[in-house]
């Protein structure tokens, strides 16, 4: 899990999901609530438009504290070579960002890959 | 099992056809490049590995790392005391683009050529020793493709409905099922973030196994990317390739000299946009070579017509050569052809062609040829037991 601080009196949160590389990718991204199951929000999409992979947290900014962010991902490399697939995510606050998390799978030829990150909003 | 026994019968077929192959110099068993099949242009592709193929080696033959870390320990292999040497059974092939960490996107791959001609280069070197005169070899290739719309991920229709739409149902099904496991297994999403990568991932690895049973992605995709082959078999494409050859009388890199450079480039392309059943393709192959101190030139340039399915194609062709030899100064041919080529397996080509050889200064007279080469090659999963 990789924590990611923010300002509680700052701008409105947003993440930026992105893929590196020449495969396709299937996301579903979870704003899970704080020691609960219950879900904030859920939405999907995938790589074939990186532009509207574009999410805004819910506001007040405060409330996101002890928030967890999930990126559920496939990758699916559908040529006859191995690559390497980056998933990488980016925390926002306004125009600051706050981190850049990426993480790293290997391809193989014509697999299917899971990938599942976790974010933690801490103050 | 039905692919291994096909396989170990062209492989006892090149047996028997070897020893026929001696007696009979139009009958040829061939292995072929994992390119050559893939985008079948039987005896026209431009070499996978360009170093080996201008060596006139067999890689599976020689030395060859299947890892970075392998090939870092033969290259500590490269001295002998002080002085640097040829290594005697070398084989490389690296594709960089592969290799190092992506930076672009899907959609920045599908409109930047450059990216695409930099992930589809390839690098290959090899070495190889003639044991009759001691003379040591040691080549180096570059491989690219400078465009190929029969990439499907250049396809973005395609991807969004036979790829992205289906990877988006799965990725649903797999989310709910490791929800589910959780659920039953009374771990709360905090604590599953917080466990240890290797036991999400197993966690993970069993909801995608129970999805897996309800729904076959990956067999969807790969039936979706074999109809796609089948109506872009001749989309256009275009290759080239490059290999400079350089030999030493003994093994130190010191006395080591050019003595060959050779260029393969091939463009095929369809001849409307909506053909699916017909192709014409290019094909141009440059050699310099050095002997008794001069170099000399060879050229070879074909143009052949396909017509038919990717598995089963009848063709025509010209083909062009001149060569300059040390001797008998400059000869000029022209090869006119037909043929067909079939596929006896999905790694299993025949090839047969038949046309008249001349000379283009008219002093031979014009030869009758036929050949029929078989080729093949192994998938590389392939395993016997």
């Amino acid at each position: 899990m990789h924590p990611v601080t923010f300002k509680p009196n700052g701008d409105p949160l947003k993440i930026n999901i992105q893929y590196l590389g020449a495969f396709t990718a299937s996301y579903i991204y979870t704003l899970w609530e704080a020691n609960s199951n219950a879900q904030v929000s859920q939405l999907s999409g995938n790589n074939l438009n990186s532009q509207d992979d574009v999410y805004p947290l819910p506001c007040p900014v405060a409330a996101n504290t002890g928030r967890i962010i999930e990126v559920f991902s496939t990758l699916k490399n559908s040529t006859g070579a191995s690559m390497i697939g980056i998933v990488e995510v980016t925390v926002s606050q306004g125009s600051t960002v706050l981190a850049t998390i990426s993480e790293q799978e290997t391809l193989g030829a014509g697999a299917t890959v899971i990938n599942d990150m976790f974010i933690n909003l801490i103050q | 099992m039905k692919t291994k026994i096909i396989l170990c019968l062209a492989a006892s077929l090149t047996l028997t056809l070897s020893a026929i192959a001696q007696t009979k110099d139009n009958f040829y068993v061939k292995k072929a490049d994992s390119t050559v099949l893939q985008t079948v242009k039987l005896d026209f592709a431009v070499p996978d590995i360009p170093a080996f193929k201008a060596l006139g080696t067999d890689p599976s033959n020689i030395l060859r790392p299947s890892s970075l870390k392998e090939l870092s320990m033969m290259f500590s292999n490269v001295r002998s005391g002080d002085k640097f040497i040829i290594p005697q059974n070398l084989a490389i092939e690296l594709t960089p683009g592969l290799l190092v960490k992506p930076w672009y996107t899907l959609n920045e791959y599908q409109k930047n050529a450059g990216i695409r001609l930099l992930t589809k280069m390839s690098v290959s070197v090899g070495s190889d020793q003639n044991p009759e005169t001691g003379v040591n070899s040691l080549a180096f290739g570059f491989r690219t493709v400078l465009f190929d719309k029969g990439d499907h991920r250049l396809d973005t229709e395609f991807l969004d409905t036979a790829i992205l739409r289906p990877q988006d149902a799965y990725t649903a099904m797999v989310f709910a099922n490791r929800n589910e496991y959780l659920r039953s297994n009374n771990i709360t999403i905090a604590q599953f973030a917080a466990f240890p990568e290797t036991t999400q991932d197993s966690i993970n690895k069993i909801a995608q196994e129970l999805t897996a049973s309800q729904y076959d992605f990956d067999g969807a995709v790969m039936k979706s990317l074999q109809e796609f082959k089948k109506k872009n078999w001749n989309a256009p494409r275009m290759d080239a390739a490059y290999s400079l050859v350089m030999q030493s009388p003994d093994t130190l890199l010191g006395s080591i000299k050019v003595n060959k450079h050779l260029v393969w480039w091939a463009w095929a392309f369809r001849p409307g946009k909506n053909n699916r059943s017909a192709q014409f393709v290019v094909g141009l192959n440059n050699s310099l070579y050095k002997a008794n101190g001069k170099f000399f030139n060879e050229f070879t340039g074909n143009f052949r017509f396909y017509i038919g399915k990717n598995r089963l194609k009848a063709l025509a062709e010209a083909q062009y050569q001149n060569i300059d030899h040390p001797l008998m100064g400059r000869t000029e041919t022209l090869y006119s052809q037909v043929g067909i080529e079939l596929a006896v397996y999905k790694s299993v080509w025949l090839h047969f062609g038949t046309g008249f050889l001349n000379a283009l200064d008219g002093t031979a007279r014009s030869q009758l040829m036929s050949n029929l080469n078989l080729y093949f090659s192994f998938p590389e999963n392939f395993k016997l037991f």
